[in-house]
């Protein structure tokens, strides 16, 4: 009984921060329209509600009582990639990214599937046992050995081509890895869902890459999702959960650098943290997207570079919650380029969204099928062997549409065509 | 009520999807960049000229307000639904339809981005003029009922020298095509310019013919500060004394170039209280001897710093700087009075030295900027709103803006448009005599009064 007063306590504090943020950054909001500019969804939605701008709106009017919770309201979050150009495009500094991806809290209310799929994301059995179950479903279906092809009569995510689910095999298992160099950074290295439960090559190659130039690394096998699937659907206060044992955990461990390989956990843990709870600053600067280390770090990587014994021709797509929510643009690609296989070639729009945007691939399918036709247009322009991305939502996203166009790309994270 | 039997019948009558009386999208559609904000009875995102016509025909046939909005960007309340009724948007119509490269015309929806067009314009050597600060997302439709002006206006003038034919919704549902295609064109009156500028109150517009030009060859931008605003005004008039029409030609006060440092970390010499963002374009030996002699210029004027961009990438630069400043003010105060009064060039330094004295008169803040070279300063009053006393001083330092402005021979609204802003000051200018006038226009186009009701004429005058 305590703990579930504590938990409300929790809740209401963390909607009430939320709430002094917004109004904060609503002030600083002149509605003079420039985050129309660069929208991903506005040019298919067609209407107001779609920008930042309305959306900030609509937070205003909620919060002042003038209009209340509805379906609609919720579909006008739900459909927004949080891409961030509005956050690069406004004049006056607000951040409509951040502030709409927190006011998910204020205007969603989760329903019961929600408060389910956040409480399974809150704890490492959970995880555990989601991963299970969608390894189970998708073992019925044929297609490759790493990609499923999900039925179409499945609602919502019918018709989409997904990896396959996989526990992490017991090399992936362990707690903590001894790194090559004595002298070098400690770090935990988070993996993140996807890749803890599906592109086990990144994580591989993440520990190859990540051994050559730390001391230690910790992996602990108890930590929950990071926190931004449950804030999306409007749980404040489980993604408060979750954030307090993830950065309590790297607290005690004394780490030099929290390693992200998902530029979506990175984003949640370096931006959107300190706005759910400024306690989690300290947390929030330790935190490294795993090519900002590496390129620290590079004369460590030479000579070692994979040999992949030919050419390669490789693209990147800059991730919006790597580019945008991270910072981070320049390092991944420098780090592609440190393989001298590697024949790099830039894509025409690299840092247009690709429309995953969590939420929206699961619950707008077709709107988030739109957006990416765009994204594999560019790359089957250039036709690389590869589509280097720094997050493995994207990654789920642009590989499914290029299989089922029948391209031969293939998507893998920069860190794997080093180690 | 009258609005519902209005609204259930458009749904009965337009394809579905048609129309929201959501509130998500009544909040949405409630305001524009005045931050004013009613909220409408319903919104209507029409697709063909033919969903136009029968939406005007429902509204005059149970007489409620029809508000056309493009992008709801517009400063001066042009969108806003102050008495409440349908909004109509035009983001759903946004063909360019056209592009005429032996006529030098390009026929567009009124929905198209601004910006949209120069590219696809370009892309053909070919060039539309008119750039308002906000071209990456205001919409044509928005650009002709405002009459907006932007920054070449002093060499290439404004929205109306681009409109060569319009298409347009009547309130009683009927299509009105005013215009020709060709340069020439004398038959009866000209009704196109009667619509541009009409800020949505006669009629809507479905269709717009414009003209282009050749895309000029090379341009260069120069920037120049001053120590004082008098000099910065002085070399503006030195600059058409040596014959020289600059594309552009924008002054920047210190209290703006501070803003544009916090926006974008821009570093601006110290001492610097004015500057002078100068852009020609043309041939390239005739953009050479333009830009010595604008230099001259600027240095007879003892130009603290002259400084030419060397490239695309530093002109880029320096543009944005000007385009961020009208959001960026809000570092001084959340509110602000974005005034757009124009007078005769040759007046402006003694609009400036008005302006200076107005502000310390009503103890109000005040930052300017705009577009010099053809008299459009943008005088911005920065006020808080939760400030009654200060609300009050700004209202009164904006009547002796107006007040003066039409003593120099200016006009209280060179591109923004009357809307809500500066309807009570409309009599400053026209007197009654003028609108009464338009009135009788207005009448004639609109005799219900359905469309964009409450913008332009006072309330006193209005029945």
């Amino acid at each position: 009984m305590e703990h579930l007063a504590n938990a409300a306590h929790n809740q209401s504090s963390v909607i009430s921060r939320i709430k002094d943020l917004v109004e904060k950054q609503l002030n600083l909001c002149v509605s003079c329209g420039t985050c129309r500019k660069s929208c991903t969804v506005l040019p298919r939605l067609r209407a107001e509600y779609a920008t930042a701008r309305g959306r900030l709106a609509l937070v205003d009017a909620f919060i002042k009582g003038e209009i209340s919770y509805s379906r609609r309201l919720r579909e006008a979050f739900e459909q927004c990639t949080l891409c961030g150009f509005c956050t690069e495009a406004c004049p006056n500094h607000v951040d409509p990214e951040g502030v709409l991806s927190i006011s998910r809290a204020l205007v969603i209310k989760p329903g019961i599937i929600e408060k389910g799929v956040s409480m399974l994301l809150s704890h490492r059995k959970g995880l555990n046992l989601t991963a299970l179950a969608a390894r189970l479903a998708l073992m019925l279906l044929p297609f490759a050995e790493k990609w499923k092809k999900i039925p179409s009569f499945i609602p919502l995510v019918g018709g989409r081509i997904v990896p396959a689910v996989k526990m992490p095999p017991q090399e992936l298992r362990q707690k903590t890895y001894q790194g090559y160099n004595p002298r070098g950074p400690r770090v935990l290295f988070f993996p993140g869902c996807f890749v803890d439960y599906a592109f086990h090559n990144q994580y591989l190659s993440a520990l190859k890459a990540l051994a050559w130039i730390c001391s230690e690394i910790h992996t602990p096998r108890n930590l929950p999702c990071c926190g931004l699937p449950s804030l999306e659907m409007g749980d404040a206060g489980a993604a408060h959960r979750q954030a307090s044992v993830i950065s309590r955990t790297a607290l005690e461990l004394n780490v030099d650098a929290v390693v992200v390989i998902c530029g979506s956990c990175g984003s949640m843990f370096r931006k959107v943290y300190p706005l759910l709870d400024p306690a989690f600053e300290r947390f929030s600067q330790k935190v490294k997207d795993i090519s900002e280390l590496l390129i620290e770090h590079r004369n460590l990587l030479r000579g070692r570079e994979k040999k992949w014994g030919r050419r390669i021709k490789v693209c990147y797509h800059h991730c919006c919650h790597l580019k945008r929510g991270m910072g981070v643009y320049s390092e991944p690609e420098e780090l592609i380029q440190l393989n001298p296989e590697v024949e790099y070639e830039e894509l025409d729009f690299p840092d247009r969204c690709c429309g995953f945007g969590g939420t929206m691939y699961v619950k707008y399918a077709s709107l988030a099928d739109e957006i990416v036709s765009d994204k594999v247009e560019d790359i089957v322009k250039h036709n690389p062997d590869y589509l280097a991305l720094g997050c493995p939502g994207c990654l789920m996203h642009i590989q499914g549409a290029l299989l089922s166009k029948g391209c031969t790309t293939r998507c893998i994270h920069p860190v794997e065509l080093i180690a | 009520m009258v609005e519902d039997k209005a609204i259930a019948k458009l749904e009965r009558l337009l394809p579905a999807g048609r129309i929201s009386t959501h509130e998500v999208d009544r909040v949405t559609y409630s305001y524009d960049a005045t931050g004013e904000k009613y909220m409408p009875a319903a919104v209507v995102f029409p697709e063909t000229e033919g969903e136009v016509t029968e939406i005007l025909a429902v509204a005059s046939e149970f007489k409620i307000p029809v508000i056309p909005r493009g992008a709801g960007t517009g400063l001066s309340g042009g969108s806003v639904p102050v008495k409440a009724g349908l909004v109509v948007s035009t983001e759903r119509m946004t063909q360019i339809l056209d592009i005429d490269e032996e006529e030098l015309l390009a026929v567009v929806e009124p929905g198209v981005v601004t910006g949209e067009l120069h590219r696809a314009v370009e892309a053909r050597g070919l060039f539309y003029p008119p750039d308002p600060a906000s071209l990456d997302f205001c919409t044509i439709g928005g650009n002709i009922a405002e009459n907006a002006g932007g920054l070449r206006a002093v060499k290439y003038g404004v929205t109306r020298d681009y409109v060569r034919a319009l298409r347009f919704a009547l309130p009683e549902g009927e299509v009105f095509s005013a215009g020709v295609r060709t340069v020439k064109g004398v038959v009866g009156y000209d009704l196109v310019t009667i619509m541009v500028g009409s800020e949505g109150t006669l009629g809507f517009i479905t269709q717009a013919t414009l003209k282009l030009l050749p895309k000029p060859e090379t341009k260069i931008t120069i920037a120049a500060y001053f120590a004082s605003y008098v000099s910065a005004a002085k070399a503006v008039a030195g600059i058409i004394a040596r014959k020289i029409l600059p594309a552009t030609l924008e002054f920047i006060d210190r209290q703006c170039l501070m803003c544009v440092k916090e926006a974008t970390g821009m570093e601006f010499p110290e001492d610097a209280m004015a500057l002078l963002l100068i852009e020609d374009d043309g041939f390239e030996e005739v953009v050479k001897r333009s830009a010595s002699a604008i230099k001259e210029a600027l240095a007879s004027e003892n130009a603290l710093h002259i400084q030419e961009a060397g490239d695309a990438a530093a002109a880029e630069k320096l543009w944005k700087a000007r385009r961020v400043i009208s959001p960026s003010l809000a570092y001084i105060a959340p509110h602000k009075m974005n005034e757009d009064v124009t007078v005769p060039r040759k007046k402006l330094p003694e609009l400036i030295a008005a302006v200076e004295g107005i502000a310390s008169r009503y103890n109000v803040r005040c930052a300017s900027f705009g577009h010099a070279g053809d008299g459009n300063i943008h005088v911005n009053f920065l006020y808080d709103k939760r400030n009654n006393d200060e609300v009050q001083r700004v209202k009164e330092a904006v009547k002796a803006l107006m007040e003066v402005v039409v003593q120099l021979g200016g006009t209280i609204s060179g591109e923004h448009g009357i809307g809500l802003a500066k309807k009570d000051y409309i009599g400053i200018e026209i007197g009654p005599e003028g609108i009464e006038i338009m009135k009788r226009i207005k009448n004639a186009f609109d005799p219900h009064g359905i469309m964009n009701p409450g913008k332009i004429f006072p309330d006193t005058l209005v029945g």
